[in-house]
């Protein structure tokens, strides 16, 4: 097919994609603008893409949501950063270690049923409102998948892969540096980028309860109580790009460069099963 | 080196008399675990440059007693031992062949086969050199900078044998190794084995439960019992190599062979009903 | 010839049942007593950290006659559950509608799958303070939370449930003679099942999360999150972490109790594989 028509292809597809949303869109507008929605409570769309401009300075105004993104991203950074730190060396040590997994396994079933966001009154108490708070809620919501992930990306690595390493002489090291880090690398990558995913998703909510005077949770919240619903709309659709953004463009392109150049067209063990 | 070619060239169509110094040696080698026993009692010597196979009903052992060999299992009875040394751990004088190939998808075919090396500490370019010449000989050429997933099986396992050539070992272990391949790349995967064989003058210990791919290859063939696993038969092969599968007096081994086997087959089926 | 007649070896393992138990009993036993012994002898804060008995002895009292309110704990789970159970209700239904059209219809792929695609990285919590304008302090509030949390993973697996089916099963059924209503019931229905029911307890585990976070934003409403939120203004720590300890044992008992049962019952039964 001449290159032509593939670009042609290709944009349809898009346009095939984007032709619901754009029509949900259409229908909210014409539903304010009718009277059937309240503007009050559900704005039209054009109305929030105003408010959007307005925040992002662009008529004048001081450019308020940048300095929120701005916040917000930093806390997040932050307790993902966190999050690897400890989940990975914890999760090659449970996952290398049956019998530690065994014995640690019951603390951790505990967490897990709980939203990070539970702890947030007890650090309320502890450390008051703030960064400090919003940023260990974030990292109790990142560490569980990081954890986990690595867990099990090195149970799954096998037996036989260390045996083909140490039946080169190689040493305790080399079985690490050559197959375990590698083996789990997939695992581990899936793991950041949940891991990420749930301390963006978690920010919101810390921040509505906790953030003092920045972050987008806290200019949603706070937008709450003068009822400005469009700059709430904003927030809501600056998390979910930011949030998109951070999967695609950043985990997308670690993926690109590692597990799908592995793993691409493996016609599985081949032959005769 | 040139001269492995040469030989390669030409296949020497004489039998390879295997040098009378003993490389692998078992007295009484047994492996249990907790309570069941998983080989008992096995006492053989396997010579330099012989090709071994061991042969018997699925769940007898074979591949165990291999990993033993290998020293990645111990032994819970009995001596085991290469070049009259204890064996204690793996090393890189016995390479290993697994018939799920176990290559590292983020290696590319070179980097997989140059790992030994590696390992061993050599520079990267003294490392290639080495792959260089197994990947030639295993008719990888041209496959160097590709990612395992993208090879058939059978290439995939020629990358296994090279990996394990690469490390120079004195013995190659090759547990099932035509397992995961369909019949067609078998045979071609098995020829090149004894050509590699005959050119690289290695000791070669291969588990099958394959008759005709233990006669066809094998100067002896071991033959496992069912539990309790034990030696029961060792065939010797007396046919010069390169061979043919459609000589004559290889279908009498074949049968030989088979006769004792499914005579075992039996016998452990009894055991299993009277249970 | 075959040789597959030697049986797997069977391993005798005469300590495996009592060590299932014995680990969680200590290793849970070793972190409380620690944490007990800690507090009692001022080590670590007992106000921060109150020794959990005393915790427990709270969580005894507020959930008895004498809370206050009374019963105050059992309400607070009572609605908690109430919320869950409405929520995931309405997602199972509504999911699974939307999972079938959009894996048995084209235009059902073609107006669902961009939209939500579009919903999806909104984080659920996001949410609460436009429905609390929407709603009001009301269960409709949380219980549209719990839906949107756990509608998702409900519509992701029915489709990837229809996904699996090979052409060849609906062949099965169309050589039968069956009509659309037929495979649908016959074939396509039970064939969804397991995923139904993986997509359920990975949104349930999602909905719980999702609700109590709700219950502390959308304040003054009762429920498991508004208590520890609320108990935080009084600094009554006892409170706080009994009730985080419920939380977690009720989302403990739900995952593995209620939706393990059922996945026990059918999924492990048939001996189904679920990839997820």
């Amino acid at each position: 097919m001449p290159p032509g028509f593939r670009l042609f292809d290709r944009v349809i597809v898009v346009v095939q994609f984007l032709l619901p949303i754009l029509g949900l869109l259409l229908f909210w507008e014409l539903a304010v603008r009718t009277g059937l929605a309240q503007a009050s409570i559900l704005p039209a769309p054009s109305t929030i893409l105003a408010r959007a401009v307005e925040l992002l300075g662009l008529t004048g105004e001081r450019a308020v949501l940048f300095g929120h993104i701005g916040a917000s991203l930093k806390r997040a950074l932050l307790a993902f950063a966190l999050a690897v730190a400890v989940g990975v060396p914890l999760g090659f040590l449970l996952g290398l270690s049956r019998e530690a997994q065994l014995w640690v396994s019951p603390i951790l079933s505990l967490m897990l049923p709980l939203p990070a966001v539970a702890w947030t009154p007890i650090l309320l108490v502890v450390f008051g409102p703030g960064d400090l708070t919003i940023v260990i809620v974030c990292f109790l919501g990142a560490v569980f998948p990081v954890l986990y992930s690595t867990m099990q990306g090195v149970r799954a690595c096998g037996t036989q892969p260390v045996w083909v390493v140490r039946s080169m002489g190689g040493s305790r090291l080399d079985v690490l540096r050559r197959v375990l880090i590698p083996a789990s690398l997939p695992a581990l990558i899936t793991g950041f980028k949940l891991g990420m995913a749930h301390s963006w998703r978690t920010l919101v909510a810390a921040e509505m309860l906790a953030a003092l005077s920045s972050g987008l949770g806290y200019m949603i919240f706070s937008a709450r109580s003068y009822m400005d619903v469009s700059t709430m709309f904003v927030g809501v659709v600056c998390l979910a790009a930011i949030g998109m953004a951070i999967e695609h463009l950043l985990f997308g392109t670690l993926e690109r460069a590692t597990i799908h150049r592995w793993y691409v067209r493996d016609a599985g063990t081949g032959g005769r099963q | 080196m040139s001269n492995v070619e040469n030989i390669l060239a030409h296949p020497v169509r004489e039998t390879v008399v295997p040098a009378p110094r003993p490389k692998i040696t078992a007295e009484g080698a047994g492996v249990r675990f907790g309570s069941v026993t998983a080989v008992e009692d096995f006492t053989t010597t396997i010579r330099e440059r012989e090709f071994v196979s061991i042969i018997g009903p699925s769940g007898c052992g074979k591949s165990t007693m291999l990993y033993a060999i290998a020293g990645f299992l111990k032994t819970t009875s009995g001596v085991l031992k290469v070049d009259g040394e204890p064996i204690v751990k793996p090393g890189p004088n016995r390479g290993i062949v697994f018939q799920e190939f176990v290559l590292f998808p983020w290696r590319t075919v070179l980097r997989n086969i140059t790992l030994g090396p590696e390992i061993a500490g050599l520079p990267r370019a003294e490392a290639e050199e080495r792959a260089r010449k197994w990947i030639r000989l295993t008719g990888l050429g041209g496959f160097e900078d590709a990612y395992p997933a993208t090879l058939s099986g059978g290439m995939k396992q020629r990358v296994a044998i090279a990996r394990a050539l690469t490390c120079e070992p004195d013995i190659l272990l090759l547990d099932e190794p035509f397992g995961a391949l369909d019949v067609q790349t078998k045979n071609y995967v098995m020829k090149d084995l004894q050509d590699l064989w005959i050119a690289a003058s290695k000791t070669i210990l291969m588990v099958t439960h394959s008759v005709q791919e233990a006669t066809l290859m094998a100067d002896r063939v071991l033959i496992l019992g069912a539990r309790p696993s034990r030696i029961v038969a060792d065939v010797k092969i007396d046919l010069p190599h390169p061979r043919d599968p459609a000589d004559p007096r290889l279908g009498q081994y074949r049968q030989e062979v088979t006769a004792i086997l499914s005579a075992e087959v039996d016998r452990s089926m009894k055991i299993e009903r009277s249970r | 010839m075959t040789m597959e007649t030697a049986a797997a070896p069977r391993r005798a393992r005469p300590f495996a049942l009592p060590m299932a138990l014995v680990r969680p009993v200590v290793s849970l036993g070793l972190l409380f007593g620690l944490w007990e012994i800690a507090a009692r002898t001022g080590t670590i804060s007992a106000f921060l950290f109150p020794p959990p008995t005393a915790i427990l002895a709270s969580l005894w009292v507020s959930a008895g006659p004498n809370g206050d309110p009374p019963f105050g704990t059992l309400l607070d789970i009572a609605l908690s559950l109430y919320r869950l159970l409405a929520g995931v209700g309405l997602a199972l239904v509504l999911g699974s509608l939307i999972g079938l059209a959009i894996g048995l219809t084209r235009w059902g792929r073609a107006i669902f799958k961009p939209i939500i695609s579009a919903i999806m990285p909104i984080p659920t919590l996001a949410w609460t303070p436009i429905l609390l304008l929407v709603f009001g302090i009301d269960n409709r509030t949380t219980i549209t939370v719990v839906f949107i949390a756990a509608s998702f993973e409900i519509i992701y697996n029915v489709v990837t449930g229809i996904e699996m089916m090979t052409r060849k099963t609906y062949w099965v059924a169309a050589s039968m003679g069956a009509s659309r209503i037929q495979t649908l019931r016959y074939v396509i229905v039970p064939g969804i099942l397991p995923y139904l029911i993986t997509g359920l307890k990975l949104g349930v585990g999602y909905a719980w999360r999702a609700l109590i976070a709700a219950e502390m934003l959308a304040a003054s409403s009762h429920g498991l999150g508004f208590m520890i939120y609320d108990a935080q203004e009084y600094m009554d720590m006892k409170s706080i972490y009994g009730g985080i300890l419920t939380i977690s044992v009720l989302g403990l008992l739900i995952e593995r109790g209620v939706v393990g049962a059922l996945e026990k019952r059918t999924i492990e039964k048939w001996g189904v594989n679920v990839e997820r």
